[in-house]
């Protein structure tokens, strides 16, 4: 029996995670913790946060396992530079100031800063920990895995077969050809962040009509099988790593969409950007299809897992569920890189003997929240603060009205959607709610859809094909056929649902709170964080977003606070 | 003199260590991958991160970076 630490880290999401004797016990993103959003630096306040939690000193740990190979990473940047030389010659000082000032030497900092012994820290190939990250918490035995993303230490993308405790590998598609740099390069024409703005592009393409097919033939050639080959120079050559595109895709596409430009998709022109990211989703999906079926095949098993940045793409893994030939299809909240610390802790726990832990069935993996703490907070503040029995009816009593509510309630969420724990609430029927969310309190794009959250024995009355293994995760769409449900219904008539049973509990009660008053167990539920923000973690943090955004109360516990008695 | 400060060399010569470990490994690493073309220039960028951690040029960089991390 041990005690395992997996950490990611270094490039974008930071997380760490911890395994005791066979159980996941902690697993945190370091950006919760610091507010820095996608914090990439090693994330040693969240696992110092894991240990807390557990009640377990440094010393006590068995094994620190980083989630990629650092010397196989520096091998591919080192080669992938010269091949593109002189080319590269502006970006190489960068390769290398990070390569070998700081990433060379990510297991001696582990050790140093954890204060561990150097020997007990090592390190697993990155889609391995992606694959383990998905098999190893799935409700399944045996399944088909595929890991798709940017870039590993050299991998893009792995078709796994995993069974048991066993995961072997059965195909790669190596760097520079990647599904993850296409969807981000594109990401970065279309104006939005690289890293982050792919959920709006998602969002964006239910708008748009894919009429670009012949020209995303041109930069992604896809074989039958999944194999698929990227036509580097409309990348540039992958020698501009503040672009990521070059000039040649601008000639294929039209110019780039300027970053930060407020979005009117009544123009022709954000409508011709809309179409183009529609493309690319459909394209996306295709490869992803191809690649699922090609799983398929050669492991002859009924049931998938995805893990990887590219496996966030909610609508593509609701197209896989229905179309690749597997029964059911499974995918973890942080399936990003963040959840390589997960499946970086499980292999060293497998590797140490002990059992594959059981299934997920809750993402509330972080730090509780502290009601008697935030009382007093807000008492100090100024703030009306009314503890009640019920605390769930006057929750669901409030939304029924038209109030907007944030909740913030046990352990944070692992991964980037709010379930429950950390999440604003509203009436999912109300269109003005949407309204009100997106521009007065995440202040974000017009385009970018609300999830519903509803209680899974009801689900599929409001969402055809729900519940399955994705959706108490939400990282899976499902047909919203009842218009009435606006403010949670994306333009192509689907919603991001997420089932909710009694391993979420407050959430859970306040549904059926919802069901006796409105008929409908459904809420709107959205991540609980402003613009640009990580989703909050503390009780504190909850407090100080009351304090700056236009929402009619929140919620910690059993605790209901607002800025005015009422 | 405190305990911290007594524990001090003691601490740098671990990290010293620690680090020549680091860099025997990476260059185990090479020597086995047959990459015999990048040792000397690993022996050299290894010397000028050696300088760049000294002066404190580093910062972290996310912008479109899968090329170069």
């Amino acid at each position: 029996m041990s005690a395992v630490l997996g950490i990611s880290g270094t490039y974008h999401d930071a997380a760490a995670a911890l395994v005791v004797d066979g159980h996941v016990v902690a697993a945190i993103q370091e950006e919760r913790l610091s507010r820095h959003k996608n914090d990439p630096r090693l994330p040693f306040h969240a696992a110092e946060a894991c240990l807390a939690y557990a009640g377990l000193a440094a010393a006590a740990l068995d094994r620190v396992v980083f989630y990629e190979q650092p010397f196989d990473k520096l091998e591919r940047v080192l080669v992938s530079t010269l091949e593109v030389f002189p080319r590269s010659l502006r970006q190489f000082p960068r390769a290398m100031a990070s390569q070998l000032g700081d990433k060379l030497w990510v297991m001696d900092q582990l050790a140093e800063r954890l204060g561990v012994d150097r020997a007990k820290v090592t390190a697993v190939e990155h889609h391995r920990a992606h694959a383990a990250s998905a098999l190893f918490v799935s409700p399944y035995e045996r399944a088909a895995v595929l890991t798709v993303d940017g870039v590993g230490e050299s991998v893009s993308t792995g078709l796994w077969r995993g069974d048991g405790r066993e995961l072997t590998p059965l195909g790669r598609i190596e760097y520079p050809h990647s599904l993850g740099l296409l969807y981000a390069g594109l990401t970065a024409y279309l104006g939005f962040e690289v890293n982050e703005g792919e959920y709006k592009v998602m969002g964006l393409a239910a708008y748009g009509e894919p009429r670009f097919r012949d020209e995303l033939a041109k930069l992604i050639r896809v074989e039958p099988d999944g194999w698929f080959e990227l036509d580097l120079s409309y990348f540039g050559k992958l020698a501009n790593a503040d672009l990521g595109f070059g000039p040649k895709l601008e000639g294929l596409l039209g110019p780039r969409r300027p970053p930060y430009a407020p979005w009117d998709l009544s123009t022709e022109r954000d409508q011709r950007y809309a179409d183009i990211a529609a493309t690319l989703q459909l394209v996306t999906e295709e490869t992803l299809l191809a690649l699922a079926r090609e799983a398929q095949r050669r492991t002859g098993f009924d049931a998938l897992c995805l893990a990887g940045g590219v496996a966030l793409n909610a609508v593509a893994n609701a197209r896989l569920a229905k179309e690749a030939g597997f029964r059911r299809v499974f995918v973890q909240p942080a399936a990003g890189d963040a959840g390589g610390a997960l499946g970086a802790a499980i292999l060293g726990a497998l590797e140490l003997g002990d059992p594959r832990p059981g299934p997920l069935t809750t993402a509330a993996l972080g730090l509780p929240a502290d009601a008697a703490a935030a009382m007093a907070l807000a008492g100090e503040l100024g703030f009306s603060v009314k503890r009640s029995d019920d605390i769930h009816t006057v929750i669901a009593e409030r939304i029924t009205r038209g109030e907007i509510i944030a909740l913030c309630t046990g352990r944070f969420e692992w991964g980037p959607r709010a379930l429950g724990q950390r999440s604003i609430l509203a009436d999912p029927r109300d269109p003005d709610s949407r309204e009100r969310l997106n521009r007065a309190i995440k202040r974000r794009e017009p385009f970018r859809p609300f999830a519903p959250a509803v209680l899974a024995d009801a689900a599929a009355r409001y969402f055809p094909g729900a519940p399955d293994d994705m959706t108490p995760f939400m990282t899976t769409v499902c047909p919203c056929p009842d218009q009435a449900f606006a403010a949670v219904r994306h333009v192509d008539g689907t919603a991001r649902v997420q089932t909710v049973t009694t391993a979420t509990p407050a959430l859970y009660a306040i549904l059926e709170a919802m069901r006796a008053q409105s008929g409908h167990p459904v809420v709107l539920n959205t991540s609980f964080n402003g613009a640009g923000e990580p989703i909050i973690a503390s009780e504190v943090d909850a407090l100080a977003f009351l304090l700056s955004h236009p929402i009619d109360g929140l919620v910690v516990d059993d605790v209901l606070i607002t800025k005015r008695p009422g | 003199m405190s305990a911290a400060a007594r524990t001090r060399p003691s601490a740098i010569r671990s990290r010293l260590g620690n680090r020549l470990r680091t860099i025997g490994r990476l260059l185990a690493h090479f020597a086995t991958r047959q990459k015999w073309f990048l040792l000397p220039l690993v022996l050299v960028l290894l010397v000028s991160a050696v300088l760049l951690v000294a002066t404190s040029g580093l910062s972290y960089v996310a912008p479109f970076v899968y090329s170069i991390f």
